[in-house]
């Protein structure tokens, strides 16, 4: 094979450049090249507008990247040709698709679950904010809102585990937590964190009831009847 | 292809010339009658091409007398060129379709990168000046008196102003913003949006790059899209590489004959003709080998590839094939990663001088490399700059200028995971078990880890420091030591160093090694003990008395103090925060040596229990890495957090694949752990480790246990405050003793470690079921509130004490009048202070 292509391609040498001197002597017939998908450069060129992007002064040499930068034209800077074409999908990838909840694979008592989902879904409050939370505690539980407006429990459990690392000891924070991942099915998962909660509500305001409610939540999509009724008698008793 | 090669190349070889049976073939006569050429589909080039090449034949046409032979020669070199051409033209739209395809499915080699921790900045953030400062640098900013661009910083003695670069996280992009940090009494008060006025919540910076899970030999890069290199960039490597690249179709002949007659002129080659699509296509497809058949196959190759693609998508490729030096075993391609590698910093942020080096590099990236190589790069430099000043890219008045400039280079040695190999080495295994080699090595993931460079960095300076130092003191040799560093609320891993030469790859000492883990133990016994409130509280007495222990095989064990002496009768927070051999076994076996070993399989102590009353001294082997994970329940109300390395990870194109979630294991009472936690903070008052006061002042109350193997072969210590927990090691490969106690040893690793990574102190919250009493320590009993004397100590609602009825009660309530021991002399109390 390669012995072969040895003996050819000599030919094929001549070939080129016989057929290059065709394809690009003075633009008599440029007939198969100028189907491209792209617009000539020397267009381009023609068309491109001047001072748009300008090449640096020299006593700060540094590249115009056209993000935060504020050109100003430089004296004898050339305008580089440049035919714009996306080249890539640049489209930012954003924030990640929620995972349709019923592809979850589901635990013992989400059928539970499903039912506490339909009917959390239903109260308006989904995540309610605790107060005395820091600004950047709080912006983060607002992400998480909104990642939750949207069913996007693995993004609210992202923002909020950022969050109870900087605030590891606010009770609140945690219940948030659990709430997303019980909204998510993951019923195990948020039954620890949910107990994290609970330990920290009694430092935490009147935390211990919505707390002691989670927890009678979580009960319930596990299907232990008992545990959740006892949560809630409790959550009742506390209130009182 | 094949097929195709095989007829025709088999009659080209061996049978066409000479052959007379050929001139039958109808082609060939209908020419013939017309005197032309053959009607082929790129007629036009091809007349040209005849009436310029076979100029021999074209004479020979005019003469009408022909001889045969003449005849015949015209008939041959007629035929064998419309074969020729066919055949070459075969060849082409094969090499067309081949490059083409290979083109389209193109995939870059991209081995996972791996990422430390950001650095988040938000009002009131434990950030100091000085610390965002050191974090910019790293990161690459530069300072300068009034950053314009992204990448520029100024600070002032209390503002840092700068321009983010902005990331797009696994979870939320972070947009890339002017910022100015205001800070007062060493931390970030103030973070503010500059374009907007607007106060910033929470923002990070981007995470720094620590490495690339790598095969041994590998190419790097970054991939970068045409638009985001900038503009002038481009024209300058167009400048220098192939000035006509806009303008031909892939082959510049223009460029071709005049560099030949610069090289004939010089008589050797000064001048390349090569365009900068056969220079790419020369890097994708074929070898370095200088062969004509190469070098014809290259020019094919690049006509096919203008023919289909757009210049912007050649270029494109272009920058981020090229090879621009070699870092160990790591191949830098492309010019984003040369930025870095070179530089420190992004390909848009380059200045000329710089991007005339990385540009003048092309021509030979050993020859010109900026740092094995400063002079002939710096010419070669020059040479560019010149050829910049030409295409008025630069201001030719400039250019002297310029060319003084020295070039700084930055960043460089790591990125290729030689760095924080112990770290890294967890980060594969973790990694190893979810994703194909395949994946890791050329799938272009980002890891997002848990590292915190600043942290990670304290505890190397640590165990680089500290080992030396006790060596040289306590006249010692041949010492190995180990540190883990985790968040204690997350169970993230800060920082892990698992040799005395923290960039050696070798042995993983933090999650390998298993030791005995001597009184280090001992908490866990206790924490059964306080599990049971009704029973336990800090206060009930202890014996500390001689104790004999007999196995089922008749073997008698007898444990013996540190001090070989008893005290009698202690409190369990006495016994405990001085860590008394006997008392601790009687616990034990009070409790119950089953019970003991369920409660630590319970807490998450894996491998071998033994039951045998030994465990109960820590004659239980663990890693550093294992034993960290235990003492978060302590930190953490009682939650076992397992250690995580990882954080996420996203494809290529930045695309969650997976998170890593917080995992919590409720295993202890809250309230157990508080009172632990209180009696771990005594450890360090009062206890085996007073010495930490000294290594940490002002930093008051942390948590901690010493911990001695038997011969003290092994020093341990495992401790936290309020944002840090850590376990660290120190001992010999080969087991013999060291002579090092806990405190001696790992506790002085422990604490410098902890100090350069700012530990903060404890904040003792209390469960609803436990509460702060005022106690009088001769005669645990709670005092009155408004008494003096009395010591602040967590007790349990359960738990059954006495309540003194006046602020100075006799001391002769139930077996108290002996807890105390003797402090009799000052070397006594030197002893209990060594272990």
């Amino acid at each position: 094979m390669t012995k072969r292509l040895v003996r050819v391609v000599p030919f094929a040498l001549l070939l080129t450049l016989g057929g290059c001197a065709g394809l690009f002597g003075p633009a008599e017939d440029p007939a198969p090249i100028e189907d491209r998908a792209h617009p000539r450069a020397a267009q381009v060129a023609a068309a491109a507008p001047r001072g748009a992007k300008t090449t640096p002064l020299p006593e700060q040499p540094r590249f115009v990247t056209g993000t935060v930068a504020t050109p100003r034209p430089a004296q004898g800077a050339r305008v580089l040709p440049v035919p714009q074409l996306a080249m890539t999908d640049k489209s930012p990838p954003g924030l990640v698709s929620s995972m349709p909840l019923a592809a979850e694979p589901l635990a013992p008592g989400e059928h539970a679950a499903e039912a506490l989902k339909d009917e959390l879904a239903q109260t308006p409050d989904l995540l309610p904010t605790a107060p005395a939370l820091s600004p950047a505690v709080q912006s983060l539980v607002s992400a998480a809102n909104t990642a939750a407006a949207r069913h996007d429990w693995d993004q609210a459990q992202a923002a909020l585990e950022r969050a109870v690392k900087l605030a590891p000891t606010k009770s609140s924070v945690w219940r948030q937590l659990a709430n997303a991942r019980l909204q998510s099915g993951d019923v195990e998962r948020a039954r620890e964190v949910a107990q994290r909660a609970l330990s920290l509500a009694a430092a935490d305001g009147r935390e211990d009831v919505a707390a002691w409610r989670l927890i009678a939540d979580i009960e319930q999509a596990r299907g232990d009847s008992g545990a959740a009724q006892l949560a809630r008698t409790t959550a009742t008793r506390l209130t009182h | 292809m094949k097929p195709f090669l095989h007829g025709k190349g088999f009659y080209f070889g061996r049978r066409l010339v000479g052959l007379p049976e050929f001139s039958s073939i109808r082609v060939v006569t209908k020419n013939s009658k017309k005197g032309d050429l053959p009607s082929v589909r790129n007629e036009p080039r091809i007349k040209r091409a005849v009436a310029t090449a076979p100029s021999k034949a074209s004479k020979s046409s005019q003469s009408p007398p022909r001889p045969p032979r003449f005849r015949r020669t015209r008939f041959f070199l007629r035929h064998l060129l419309i074969w020729l051409v066919l055949v070459g033209l075969a060849y082409w739209l094969w090499l067309d379709r081949e490059v083409t395809s290979a083109f389209e499915h193109k995939q870059w080699v991209l081995p996972a990168r791996v990422f430390a921790r950001p650095l988040e900045l938000y009002p009131g953030a434990n950030v100091s000046r000085d610390r965002l400062i050191r974090k910019l640098e790293t990161l690459g900013y530069q300072q300068v008196a009034a950053p314009t661009v992204v990448g520029q910083y100024a600070a002032n003695a209390t503002q840092v102003e700068f321009f983010s670069r902005g990331f797009k996280f696994w979870d939320f992009p972070e947009a890339a913003r002017h910022v100015e940090v205001g800070f007062a009494a060493g931390l970030a008060q103030t973070v503010i949006d500059r374009d907007s006025g607007q106060a910033i919540d929470l923002m990070r910076l981007e995470p720094p790059e620590i490495g690339r899970i790598n095969p041994q030999d590998f190419e790097d890069r970054k991939l970068l899209a045409f638009d985001e290199v900038p503009k002038p960039f481009v024209a300058a490597l167009v400048a220098v590489e192939d000035r006509r690249f806009f303008k031909h179709h892939g082959v510049d002949f223009i460029g071709l004959l005049r560099a030949f007659g610069v090289n004939l002129m010089a008589q050797r080659v000064v001048q390349g003709g090569s365009t900068l699509t056969q220079q790419l296509v020369k890097n994708l497809y074929l070898t370095h080998e200088r062969t004509m058949l190469r070098k014809i196959n290259e020019m094919l190759m690049a006509v096919s590839l203008e023919r289909r693609y757009s210049k912007q998508k050649i270029i494109e490729t272009y920058m981020n094939e090229v090879f621009l030096g070699q870092d160990g075993n790591r191949a830098i391609h492309g010019f984003e990663l040369a930025a870095h590698f070179y530089f420190a910093k992004p390909l848009s942020e380059l200045d000329w001088l710089e991007a005339a080096t990385l540009i003048g590099m092309i021509k030979g990236p050993t020859l010109y490399d900026p740092r094995r190589h400063p002079e002939q790069s710096k010419t070669r430099r020059d040479v560019v700059l010149g050829l910049l000043a030409q295409a008025e890219l630069i201001p030719p008045a400039d250019l002297a200028g310029l060319r003084k400039l020295a070039l700084k280079l930055r960043g460089g040695a790591g990125g290729a995971g030689h760095e924080y190999p112990s770290f890294m080495a967890l980060v594969r295994r973790q990694l190893s078990r979810e994703y194909s080699p395949r994946d890791l090595d050329a799938a272009g993931l980002n890891i997002f880890t848990t590292l915190d460079v600043e942290v990670q960095q304290a505890a190397e300076t640590a165990i680089r420091a500290t080992l030396p130092d006790i060596e040289k003191r306590m006249r010692k040799r041949d010492l190995q030591g180990a540190i883990i560093i985790v968040d204690p609320a997350s169970g993230e891993v800060l920082a892990m160093v698992a040799d005395r030469d923290p960039d050696y790859a070798g042995f993983n000492r933090v999650v390998d090694a298993r030791r005995p883990i001597g009184s280090v133990v001992k908490p866990l016994v206790y924490a059964l003990a306080l599990g049971q409130p009704s029973r336990f509280s800090l206060l009930t007495p202890l014996n500390d008395t001689a104790v004999t222990w007999t196995g089922p095989d008749g073997k008698r064990w007898q444990p013996q103090n540190f001090d070989n002496k008893q005290h009698g009768t202690v409190s369990l927070l006495y016994a405990l925060s001085h860590s008394f051999n006997m008392a601790t076994v009687n616990l034990g076996l009070q409790l119950g040596l089953s019970r003991v070993t369920t409660y630590l399989r319970h807490l998450g102590v894996p491998g071998k229990l033994p039951n045998y009353p030994s465990i109960l001294l820590g004659a239980i082997e663990l890693s550093p890495l294992e034993l960290a994970e235990v003492y978060t329940v302590f930190a953490n109300d009682g939650f076992r957090v397992p250690a995580r390395v990882i954080n996420a990870v996203t494809d290529q194109n930045q695309r969650k694949l997976k998170r890593y979630g917080l995992a919590l294991q409720p295993v202890m009472e809250p309230a157990t752990a508080a009172l632990m936690r209180y009696a771990l903070t005594r450890v360090v008052a009062e206890g085996t480790a007073t010495g930490l006061a000294a290594a940490l002042p002002g930093i008051t109350p942390l948590a901690g246990k010493t911990g001695t193997s038997n011969d003290a072969r092994d020093s341990w210590f495992a401790g936290f405050g309020g944002n840090l927990l850590g376990v660290a090691w120190v001992g010999r490969d080969d087991n013999k003793p060291t002579g090092l106690t806990g405190a001696s040893g790992a506790m002085r690793v422990w604490a410098a470690a902890m100090k350069g990574a700012a530990i903060t102190p404890l904040e003792l919250q209390l469960p609803a079921a436990v509460q702060w009493q005022n106690i009088d320590v001769r005669s645990s009993t709670i005092l009155p509130a408004e008494c003096p004397t009395g010591v602040a100590m967590p007790v349990h609602r359960d738990s059954v004490v006495n309540h003194a009825s006046d602020c100075a009660p006799s001391v002769v309530t139930p077996a108290i009048e002996a807890t105390t021991p003797p402090r009799a002399s000052v070397f006594d109390r030197l002893e209990e202070l060594l272990h």
